[in-house]
């Protein structure tokens, strides 16, 4: 008698991760400040003026492919303009340099998109970037809410040693040196009366991730961009965390993303990388990446930070 | 989980911790799914058959230290360990911690993005030798042992048991189970060596099946080695055969409540495996021995069972007799 082969599948409750489309780029239109959005229609079309020639530039060489653009309104530390004055006062002003923005994002979706918080689902997702000698005997402080390259700046003060001699200064190194250190601390976010405070380089980090789309929350996607059928409302909350503004747009979510910014804005990009260089992608979803990309012949790194490009530019 | 494979030139390392729950009853699968729920936003991952098993989402912890070397050699690797727990039956809790040494083609350390786009692998920065990187780990009381796999699996248990789902509350005290392993390339390779502290170490390489599969092999191993520990421990506690049988009784008890229905051989390997499991059982007479000890509680309470009647009919008779 021949005994037919068994094919033993262990676990018969298999994983459900939901898929999401995706572009091959998303191209973020700017990211600007309250404060720059308080300044009125002429100052909003000078600035889509000076991205234009980028924006550009960027699909010229995309032509034939998927790019879908976005712009991130920052209602989260200050909510002064109301979207039924703002969002036609972008669009005309993107319009008016030739440029269409697909998306439109809330920063404060990035804390709280409605029951989950992509900032916290992150937060979780944080391996820290070890100094030499980590051999996983203690684990890595992870309350501290500070995220760092290097060793030695935020280096925990010892109590017991305050009344010994004092220790000779020790420069801080960055772990992964070659010759010389660019030490960088980051903070995540601060503590207040109202809760936790996100910083704005933690939240512009999940908005990578979020254009990315590799978050999830138990297989389903975190954010789906939805349409807006009438006037805008007047309170920022009741729009959905990503609204689709454009009639025909490419998937919000992409292979790659590339951010055009103004260079006040590289710091906090700096802290957005270094960031994004601690994060480690749920495998389920890596894999998925990975398969989508292959079938469409599209090239994605395997490092999360090297799919997110900068553009730094003030006036041309 | 991202599953640890060995590929030409690769060899996997790991340690496993086994325990009970800590847990006053067995914990439903539900029960089971929240309290693995080590990577929130991730999913766990169960079966209900043929016993109710749930493995864990694989948290991460990054290093830079030396990896291990029997002869002593300092080779410094970098990158990711990865954790997964597992709960077995409700009851049995096991955590392995492991990683996938490669060389690594740089020389030096890459920034930290590359490393965590290869969870699970740590890369070695100078001329390691994976076997004796392999005997260090496995094989080796000495040596160098590097990368803390067992801390970091006991900082991963650790924190499933302090889970607020579970009520602290051990239904048996048993020593925790302590494997250390490796999975090499090459030849058919199993080499088993157990250490005064009791800790268990194997060397194994079976061409054909990668880490993944052999961890599935040497957890199971693992659960039945400890399994059959912890019974020959209480048994040795109730003093069977010559305490009182009030006191054989509070030991037996819940062995035979909480422990002895877990005992279920190559239950989730695969079934190309059983065989391997099946030689390791003939050497190491796991099943011979288990079956002679649940001969032995059986006997035991059998016994006890008919002196505790005897007795009670001789207290009843003493009681009805003339007076």
């Amino acid at each position: 008698m021949t005994v037919p082969e068994l094919d033993a599948k262990a676990l018969t409750d298999r994983i459900r991760v939901e898929r999401v489309p995706r572009s091959h780029l998303s191209l973020e239109l700017g990211h600007l400040y309250m404060e720059d959005l308080l300044a009125g229609p002429d100052a909003l079309r000078r600035y889509f003026a000076g991205i234009a020639p980028w924006a550009e530039f960027v699909r010229s060489r995309h032509a034939a492919r998927r790019v879908s653009t976005c712009f991130m309104v920052d209602e989260y530390f200050s909510a002064v303009r109301k979207p039924a004055d703002l969002i036609p006062e972008l669009v005309e002003a993107a319009a008016a340099a030739g440029l269409t923005i697909d998306y439109l994002a809330r920063e404060s979706a990035c804390a709280d998109a409605g029951g989950v918080s992509p900032a916290e689902l992150v937060l979780e997702r944080v391996t820290p970037d070890p100094p030499p000698g980590t051999d996983g005997t203690r684990p890595p402080a992870r309350a501290s809410g500070w995220l760092t390259n290097s060793e030695g700046m935020a280096r925990p003060h010892r109590p017991s040693e305050a009344m010994a001699a004092p220790r000779r200064w020790e420069p801080p190194r960055q772990n992964d040196v070659r010759l010389h250190s660019i030490c960088l601390d980051v903070q995540l976010w601060s503590e207040t009366d109202g809760g936790r405070l996100w910083s704005c380089a933690f939240l512009s980090a999940v908005w990578q991730l979020l254009r990315l789309g590799v978050l999830r929350d138990e297989g389903r996607a975190v954010v789906v961009p939805e349409r807006w059928d009438g006037p805008y409302p007047a309170e920022w909350g009741d729009l959905p965390p990503v609204v689709r503004l454009a009639e025909r747009a490419h998937p919000f979510t992409a292979y790659r993303t590339m951010t055009l910014l103004e260079t006040r804005f590289a710091d906090v990009e700096a802290a957005v990388r270094l960031i994004l260089g601690q994060v480690a992608v749920d495998p389920v979803v890596r894999a998925q990446v990975a398969e989508q990309a292959s079938r469409e012949g599209v090239d994605v790194p395997d490092e999360l930070v090297r799919r997110v490009a900068h553009v730094f530019t003030d006036d041309l | 989980m991202s599953s640890p494979t060995t590929s030409e030139g690769a060899l996997a390392i790991g340690e496993i911790r086994t325990g009970f729950v800590r847990h006053s009853t067995e914990v439903s699968l539900e029960e089971a799914s929240a309290v693995l729920r080590l990577v929130p936003g991730e999913q766990v991952r169960h079966a209900g058959r043929p016993r109710a098993y749930a493995v864990s989402p694989a948290p991460l912890t990054g290093v830079d230290c030396a990896v291990p070397s029997a002869r002593g050699r300092r080779v410094q690797g970098v990158g990711t360990v990865t954790s997964r727990a597992t709960i077995t039956g409700g009851r049995v809790l096991q955590v392995c911690s492991s990683a996938t040494l490669v060389r690594s083609r740089a020389g030096y350390r890459l920034p930290w993005s590359h490393y965590l786009g290869r969870p699970g692998v740590v890369e070695c920065l100078g001329r390691v030798d994976l076997r004796d990187a392999a005997a260090g780990f496995a094989e080796a009381e000495g040596g160098t042992r590097g990368i803390a796999l067992g801390s970091i699996a006991e900082q991963v248990m650790d924190r499933v048991q302090g889970s607020p789902l579970l009520d602290g509350r051990l239904p048996l005290r048993a020593p925790r189970g302590s494997w250390r392993w490796a999975v090499e390339d090459g030849e058919p390779l199993f080499r088993f060596t157990v250490l005064r502290d009791g800790t268990r170490l194997v060397r194994l390489a079976v061409p054909g099946h990668g880490a993944a599969d052999l961890l599935d092999l040497v957890e199971d191993l693992a659960l039945h080695d400890w399994l059959l520990g912890t019974v020959e421990t209480i048994l040795g506690r109730a003093g069977l055969g010559s305490a009182p049988p009030d006191r054989t009784l509070r030991h037996v008890g819940p062995l035979v409540g909480h422990v002895l229905h877990h005992w279920m051989p190559a239950a989730r390997i695969r079934p190309e495996l059983v065989p391997l499991w099946d030689a390791v059982d003939r050497v190491h007479g796991l099943t011979r021995q288990w079956d002679a000890l649940v001969a032995r509680v059986r006997d035991q309470l059998a016994l006890d069972t008919v002196a505790m009647l005897a007795g009670a009919a001789a207290r009843r008779d003493g009681a009805a007799g003339p007076g």
